[in-house]
């Protein structure tokens, strides 16, 4: 191995930093906007028009951010942890797909409109049944080729079947509405929004963020790790059900938002000594930092048309990825 | 002898001269088409041409074939005429232009001037002259009713008083809204509205952000039926409590789709439900009394 020329930094001052950062970056987000006025003015005036975009378009949206921008940073790093595999991501990896497959199909049935919550379930099963799938096709020590045609194969089928209904949707205006939602967006959410994912998402995190120490003794090797008293089978289910909570529920609400949970932990893990433990909870910051960056670089970035969020993120995660896999070939070939 | 071949024609014209096996393969030539001819001369038309929803012709249609809109399903017909639209039927249409049969493609209306223009075009090509011409003057006259200060729905609108107009919004999926030079904004200067997407200097169609939005505070807001009826994966169109809570008198107005999914005669109805909306409003409700009274 290589001397790293980034050093690891203590915990503390990690969080402190990326903290700060997530700090700034939300008063950033509820500040930038379609209209220019003082926070100040709209938190004074609590019935003017400023004050109901502060309070009902602006910080739903930036809650959203922080909400799926840790989901994601966070599953990127359980999943990278748990498959000991760098290149693992729930993008790449097709769980990203498959959660936007199971909530247009909830979408297109009409299930929707019998219980909205139904949404991010579709969400979600489409998400577990895509972790399923890559578990069956991959197996859990897969190399990084298998696991990546695994993911291929898996976006393939999920974007043939949302492909499907797209073609079978009568309504013109909801093919149109589906493919802007693919992209990957925070605009315009709500509260209901927010509160709709929230305990998902909740679970979600609890169920990963227990995984901390099992995925530093399974960095040692499965014996190791078993001869520490880690249930491999259970930390398994709470990776997979952990995954499919959080990133399910993100997905049907905001779109699929690409190559967060393949940045974020990259970036981060020298800083916390490559220990897929910590890199938990960096990450989950750092995911939210960076969703909430791009969504105001989104919104800042003038054209008649709004950038989506998702568009945003795959032009700045692709290369990334490509850059990653040159690193990589190495150990590939 | 002369007499006879002189007075056989002109009693015949209009229904024997014109091509007598017409196809449309556009909804909104369905719709012309069948204004302008009888359902006889028809020999193929697009199979929403009968559904109620969508088209207005569809009684009409009631007996014509329907075809797919593929180039078998046109030859099939034997056209002596095809008739489609700008943005349907591509492949299709540029297959016919290097056959014999004529071809006439229409562009999207962007006013009742470009209705006028089509409806025209057609009754040329199918031999109605006279009636076309009489469908133009009924929507001129229905126009001309529905809002005096205009003349006659020709050219730009002369409004009487720009200051008391209602300022209306139409709004589509994902915030899509029509600027200037849209049917939808024809539409709503001929009812007496002032677009606020083209005060917002919008060009055909933009979006407008929900921020903007509110702070244009629109008087009305206008939906066509289809996209208040259909559900978004982000949940009902305008169902933002922003919106609500910042907007608590704003008047939603529904327009059914099928009278502006296409420029045809109806679409005056479109213009009929907005100004109605607008007399109804408190706003107009001095300027508009008047005009009433006026006509």
């Amino acid at each position: 191995m290589k001397k790293n020329t980034v050093k690891e930094v203590s915990p503390f001052w990690l969080y402190v930093v990326l903290g700060t950062l997530l700090l700034a970056a939300f008063l950033g987000s509820v500040s930038v906007g379609a209209l220019k006025f003082s926070l100040w003015d709209a938190l004074c005036h609590p019935s003017s028009g400023f004050s109901f975009i502060l309070w009902d378009i602006r910080l739903p949206r930036a809650l959203l951010g922080l909400l799926v921008g840790a989901t994601l940073g966070l599953a990127g790093a359980a999943m990278q942890g748990f498959l000991r595999n760098p290149l693992a991501e729930p993008g790449i990896l097709g769980v990203t797909g498959g959660a936007a497959l199971g909530a247009v199909a909830v979408f297109y049935t009409g299930l929707i409109s019998i219980f909205p919550m139904m949404l991010p379930i579709g969400g979600i099963l489409g998400a577990f049944v895509s972790v399923i799938l890559l578990y069956l096709f991959a197996g859990a020590l897969a190399g990084i080729q298998t696991l990546i045609l695994a993911g291929v194969a898996i976006n393939v089928i999920a974007f043939a079947g949302t492909s499907l209904m797209l073609n079978l949707v009568k309504d013109p205006y909801a093919v149109l509405d589906i493919v802007f939602w693919q992209m990957g967006s925070l605009a315009d959410r709500s509260f209901e929004h927010v509160f709709l994912i929230l305990p998902f998402v909740l679970a979600g995190w609890c169920m990963l963020l227990w995984d901390g120490r099992a995925l530093e003794a399974l960095s040692l090797g499965e014996e190791t790790a078993l001869s520490l008293g880690i249930s491999l089978g259970s930390l398994r289910t709470r990776i997979v059900l952990g995954a499919a909570l959080c990133v399910g529920a993100s997905v049907a609400v905001c779109g699929s938002i690409g190559f967060v949970g393949l940045i974020v932990p990259h970036l981060l893990r020298p800083l916390v000594g490559y220990r897929p433990g910590r890199l938990l909870g960096a990450s989950a910051l750092g995911g939210a930092v960076l969703i909430l960056c791009s969504d105001i670089a989104v919104r800042m970035v003038p054209s008649l048309m709004e950038l989506k969020l998702g568009v945003v993120t795959s032009l700045l995660g692709a290369p990334f990825f490509l850059f990653l896999i040159f690193r990589l070939r190495k150990k590939i070939l | 002898m002369p007499g006879v071949s002189k007075a056989e024609p002109s009693s015949s014209e209009p229904r024997d001269s014109g091509p007598q096996r017409i196809v449309s393969i556009n909804l909104c030539t369905d719709e012309l088409l069948l204004r302008l001819v009888t359902p006889d001369r028809v020999a193929g038309m697009t199979k929403f041409s009968d559904d109620p929803e969508v088209s207005t012709v569809a009684k009409l249609s009631q007996g014509v074939r329907k075809i797919p809109g593929n180039i078998e399903s046109v030859l099939a017909c034997e056209p002596d005429l095809v008739l489609g639209g700008r943005f349907n039927g591509k492949e299709t249409l540029h297959f016919f232009r290097y056959s014999d049969i004529p071809v006439l493609i229409f562009d999207v209306a962007k006013s009742f001037e470009d209705i006028y223009g089509d409806i025209r075009r057609l009754a040329d090509a199918v031999g109605e002259r006279q009636k076309g011409e009489r469908i133009i003057r009924e929507m001129q006259e229905d126009l001309a009713e529905l809002n005096p200060g205009t003349t006659h729905g020709v050219g730009p609108f002369q409004h009487p008083v720009l200051e008391g107009l209602n300022r209306a919004v139409f709004f589509q999926s994902d915030n899509y809204v029509p600027g200037e030079g849209t049917f939808e904004n024809a539409v709503m200067e001929a009812a007496g509205f002032r677009n606020i997407a083209a005060e917002l200097g919008i060009r055909d169609y933009g979006r407008i952000d929900l921020e903007r939005l509110i702070d244009a505070r629109p008087d009305v807001i206008i939906y066509s039926s289809e996209q208040r009826n259909s559900k978004t994966v982000r949940g009902e169109v305008l169902g933002h409590p922003a919106i609500k809570k910042a907007l608590p008198d704003v008047r939603i107005v529904t327009i059914p789709t099928l009278y502006l999914s296409c420029g045809s005669p109806v679409s005056v109805e479109a213009v009929r439900i907005l100004a109605k909306a607008a007399r109804a409003s408190p706003l107009g409700v001095g300027s508009s009394d008047s005009l009433r009274e006026d006509s």
